[in-house]
């Protein structure tokens, strides 16, 4: 089943439109799922984010999952024997992926309302993309369209669903619930969740948004800060024009200045974490970005980017990579950190072997084998920037003057 | 390792809480070699050290219980003490189950037998073993939790 179990799109039977929170975490997708795990299957496409990072020897977001449960990279078996978790993980296996558990973690979407194009989003989590291929009549936009008349499927606009799914949530034993979007800080039912838990008295909830940064609204933060913990995590990929070139629509320093403001709040229960998705777009200059949390001592929490697969650093000729290099060999140099694997990722103290590690993915990608599809990917890359870059007026020549030889290739 | 076959092995291990401890010891000398006492939950190991060395002890404590990790330094006498002469232990290094890290040396406290002459000043944050008496690590088990506490590994589901 190559079905994303949870992706919110009205044609999925297993969505919060038609079953309950818990209804869903005991579904035949969520059980396959677990099983899939217990046999260690490389299951595209849910587990290749984490295998893209696994892949150049790096810890992955399953890594950092399974950490709550007491398992550690460096000795998992042993340490998986003797999880706290460990009965629950057996009754799971014994029970065709059935979980003793109720839900205690969770991510929310809120829908694809946002203010930004980024050449590596899609309609689904972008308002601004689901437009733009209305105008060029892509079917991958209309099938996300779902309700005529709205850019695109937004399950948090139906009241009654939302109501329904808050009150669900406020009756879980839920410790922990991550927020994605379209852009969280724009969307007005980021701030009714926060409105709804502060009625319901649950400051006892921990906290963690993604936000492209454009937009920094105080009285958010204000109610944010009523809770056990926050994580304010900010998209951006480096601190150069590849930001903007990337993130269609963004102003970069507007972005760094709307850090600097969430970092005047900084404190014991509110983290600020940048938040990159390294693609080929990116990797020339990301060791700007680790520059950046090296300054502002902040973390980084990010993905490598392997959907849509043209953007996948690999996808670059070994040579142009190999130009790349050098930046994050001085980083890694000049921080001389251990290559830790069992860290906590959100603890603000670790900001130096984290940032070391990323540079070490950076530098991972750059000495991989090609893919043995480079150069279709190429193409479809070419075609992709050239079709965007005349809708925001961008030049791929001038900003990626090594590139040139690919560029005249496939006709940018 | 597929984590179907580790639910196989899991069953053996779930009472039963294997657990690996090393203590790296360094005589701190300029006389003899120290005389010491490793104690690992219900194992203990005399030896004189004449070098610096891995003590490594397995035991199988029982879940939820508790492992004191303990090194005792023995036979100080009072005309060592008064020669002036070093004559100590250090507590380098301590591994558990394959992980090391400072902090568990430093969770540690030496709880001295004080000479008639020195003030008792109770346990103190130290590794280093100057007089005789008792350096003393108390884990739970199961000790990779434990570890994960000690090293801020942050939150843990339950």
């Amino acid at each position: 089943m190559d079905q994303h179990p949870y992706e919110s799109t009205p044609d999925n039977p297993y969505n919060v439109s038609k079953m309950t929170i818990r209804e869903f975490y005991n579904s035949q997708p969520m059980k396959d799922a677990r099983m899939r795990m217990f046999a260690d299957e490389r299951w595209k496409p849910n587990c290749q984010a984490c295998w893209a990072f696994e892949d150049y020897g790096r810890v992955s977001r399953r890594h950092h999952a399974i950490q709550k449960s007491v398992i550690f990279n460096k000795n998992f078996q042993d340490s998986f024997e003797q999880s706290p978790g460990y009965k629950h993980f057996e009754h799971s296996y014994e029970n065709q992926g059935d979980s003793d558990k109720l839900p205690i973690d969770l991510h929310i979407d809120l829908g694809n309302y946002c203010n930004l194009a980024c050449k590596h989003c899609w309609s689904g989590a972008s308002s601004k993309i689901a437009a733009q291929q209305k105008v060029w009549g892509i079917e991958d936009s209309t099938r996300v369209m779902g309700d005529p008349g709205k850019l695109g499927w937004d399950w948090t606009v139906d009241d009654d669903l939302w109501n329904k799914v808050l009150t669900e949530i406020s009756k879980l034993p839920v410790n922990n619930i991550h927020f994605m979007g379209g852009e969280t800080v724009i969307q007005k039912r980021f701030e009714d969740f926060l409105d709804f838990m502060i009625d319901a008295g649950r400051f006892d909830l921990n906290f963690s948004f993604v936000s492209n940064g454009t937009k920094f609204n105080p009285r958010i933060v204000e109610k944010l800060k009523k809770f056990q913990r926050v994580g304010i995590e900010v998209s951006i990929e480096t601190t150069t024009e590849t930001n903007r070139y990337m993130r269609q629509g963004t102003v970069t320093e507007e972005v760094l200045k709307n850090i600097d403001l969430y970092l005047e709040h900084l404190d014991e229960r509110l983290d600020v974490t940048v938040r990159p998705a390294l693609n080929l777009l990116t990797i020339r200059d990301f060791h700007t970005l680790l520059r950046y949390c090296l300054d502002k001592n902040l973390l980084i929490k990010g993905q490598m980017i392997y959907k849509p697969r043209m953007l996948m650093v690999t996808n670059l000729p070994k040579d142009i990579r190999q130009q790349y290099r050098q930046p994050y060999v001085d980083l890694l140099d000049e921080l001389d950190q251990e290559d830790l694997h069992d860290l906590n990722y959100s603890d603000r103290h670790n900001y130096l072997p984290i940032i070391a590690n990323f540079a070490r993915l950076a530098l991972g990608s750059i000495d991989a084998d090609s893919n043995q599809d480079a150069e279709e990917q190429l193409e479809k890359l070419v075609d992709h920037i050239k079709r965007w870059d005349e809708v925001y007026k961008y030049d791929a020549r001038a900003v990626y003057p090594e590139w040139k030889e690919i560029l005249d290739r496939y006709g940018y | 390792m597929m984590l179907e076959r580790c639910i196989q092995n899991g069953r053996k291990y779930w009472i039963d809480m294997d657990t690996r401890v090393k203590v790296r010891l360094k005589p701190l000398t300029e006389t003899r070699a120290p005389r010491c006492e490793v104690t690992v939950g219900y194992i203990t190991k005399m030896l004189e050290l004449d070098q610096e060395q891995w003590i490594d002890i397995q035991i199988h404590p029982d879940r939820n219980s508790t492992v004191d990790i303990v090194v005792k330094h023995l036979g100080k006498t009072e005309e060592e003490f008064k020669s002036r002469e070093e004559l100590a232990i250090s507590v380098e290094e301590i591994k558990i189950n394959g992980i090391s890290d400072t902090k568990f040396v430093w969770a540690g406290k030496f709880h001295p037998e004080y000479p008639r002459w020195e003030e008792d000043k109770g346990p103190i944050d130290t590794h280093y073993l100057g007089f005789n008496g008792e350096w003393r690590l108390t884990i739970s088990i199961p000790a990779y939790t434990w570890i994960h506490k000690i090293q801020g590994l942050g939150w843990i589901y339950d």
